[in-house]
């Protein structure tokens, strides 16, 4: 959509930086969550229809079977899918997103961003965002990991790699 | 006596067998010398790069052949993925990865491709005999490194040899009789010296399959033979199984259909890359996995 004045594109931008921010607090919300309700209840598995909401409108979906304790294994957080909407003031007023964060064995194996907005520009940057939202992959220096082998085709046919760089520099020449 | 371990090229890639058992120095002798002999007697079976080997042979000639013993679980397990797959997973790419460039010259020059031939068009599998209706070239790259390292771990075993690592090129089949779990890195998609997180395994094989390495023109090593191009959306596979036949035939799976269905069919742990960094990994994958929960607008 268009921005008529140069104050309201500032406006904004800002107000797309704080999307991000607002994520990154309310994800960090659930995983305390997520740690603190170690010893809750239910072991989840779907979602449901029903959430309920904590101060921090965390919610953790419950799972089909009954209030049996959590086969809690030796990761920190307790596996799960959980839910919370979080508040931010953009400059606009206030706005609302919505963080749906999958656990398993400790790691986030999924994370969705629900758009919860009402004015049009927030709607768009909100939208902007939940499609790009996901966790990423990332490396670590092997000499930073205790490893005793590497998994992966790095070292895979020398034979093809030569013939890789053979055609290379035939390309270049 | 003590542990050792032996390092060599085999197959086109390089070879790293750790053997935990203490054994004199003539008993290691004669077990690399067995190990290198099998592996030797593959290789003359199954590669598509040897002029001499079987399969070559297969590619040259109609007719009916001898098959030696392995080969009833290696086409096996091909078959079963064969229909699950709905025949994107196949030994009768061999024609059209070597028309692509990936061929015994390594030449890397893609010609215009053609459809493999269907399972039974080409070929009836009667152990131990293979009747070949119509000359093609067999490929059995995508889980024929995993089945020689199941191979090599077997004679060892015959070899009372129970605690060892065998990595071929990051193909790994470890057993332990003192449970203790080997700590695999999970390599980064471009940066050697980087993983993207750790699996720990026992008594299993963990393998990978990954579209940057062997990667010429707009081809990896791995075409669907439906649609005749290489998949660009799935990166990077890691699968873990008891077996590497398992594993590494998994890994090239991966590529062509979803783990929640490969799952009503096998047994394995596994971690698949997307091109965009992000992720699907199983819920009790064994090890961890480094993520960075930012979005990629950020």
């Amino acid at each position: 959509m268009e921005e008529s004045a140069p104050q309201s594109t500032n406006k904004s931008s800002a107000s797309k930086f704080l999307i991000p921010i607002a994520v990154i607090i309310i994800v960090i919300g659930i995983i305390m969550f997520a740690t603190t309700n170690r010893k809750d209840e239910a072991v989840v598995s779907n979602k449901t229809e029903e959430t309920y909401t904590t101060t921090e409108d965390t919610t953790q979906s419950p799972s089909d079977s009954d209030d049996t304790p959590p086969s809690t294994s030796a990761g920190t957080f307790k596996d799960g899918t959980y839910s919370s909407d979080g508040k931010y003031v953009s400059p606009g007023g206030e706005e609302k997103i919505g963080v749906t964060v999958t656990l398993a064995d400790g790691i986030i194996t999924d994370a969705q961003v629900e758009t919860k907005a009402t004015r049009p520009n927030t709607v768009r940057y909100q939208g902007m965002f939940a499609e790009n939202f996901k966790p990423l992959v990332v490396g670590k220096k092997i000499t930073d990991v205790e490893l005793s082998r590497v998994s992966g085709s790095s070292l895979t046919s020398g034979g093809f790699n030569d013939a890789l760089e053979k055609i290379k520099s035939q390309a270049k020449s | 006596m003590k542990s050792s371990k032996h390092v060599f090229d085999a197959i086109g890639t390089k070879w790293s067998i750790e053997i935990g058992t203490p054994l004199t120095d003539t008993k290691q002798a004669i077990i690399l010398t067995k190990i290198k002999k099998r592996i030797d007697l593959f290789d003359k079976t199954y590669s598509r790069f040897l002029p001499d080997s079987l399969v070559t042979k297969m590619s040259q000639k109609k007719g009916k052949y001898l098959l030696p013993a392995d080969a009833e679980e290696l086409l096996k397990l091909y078959k079963k993925l064969y229909d699950i797959t709905d025949h994107a997973f196949t030994p009768l790419i061999g024609n059209t990865l070597s028309d692509a460039g990936y061929d015994a010259d390594y030449s890397l020059k893609p010609k215009n491709l053609t459809k493999p031939l269907s399972w039974s068009e080409a070929f009836e599998y009667l152990p131990p005999y293979i009747e070949i209706h119509k000359p093609v070239l067999l490929d059995f790259g995508a889980a024929g490194k995993g089945y020689i390292i199941d191979i090599i771990g077997q004679l060892l075993i015959e070899n009372k040899i129970n605690d060892f690592c065998i990595d071929a090129g990051g193909d790994i089949l470890y057993k332990t009789s003192k449970n203790e779990s080997l700590r695999v890195g999970l390599e980064h998609l471009t940066d050697p010296t980087q993983v993207i997180g750790i699996a720990e395994i026992q008594n299993q094989s963990i393998c990978a399959s990954s579209g940057n390495r062997r990667k010429w023109a707009q081809f990896h090593h791995i075409i669907n033979p439906n649609t005749l191009k290489s998949p660009t959306n799935t990166v990077a596979t890691w699968a873990i199984a008891d077996t590497g036949l398992i594993a590494d035939g998994i890994t090239t799976a991966l590529f062509f259909k979803p783990a929640k269905l490969l799952r009503l069919h096998f047994n394995f742990d596994y971690l698949v890359v997307f091109a965009d960094k992000t992720y699907e990994i199983s819920s009790n994958f064994p090890g961890e996995l480094y993520t960075d929960i930012t979005s990629k607008n950020i």
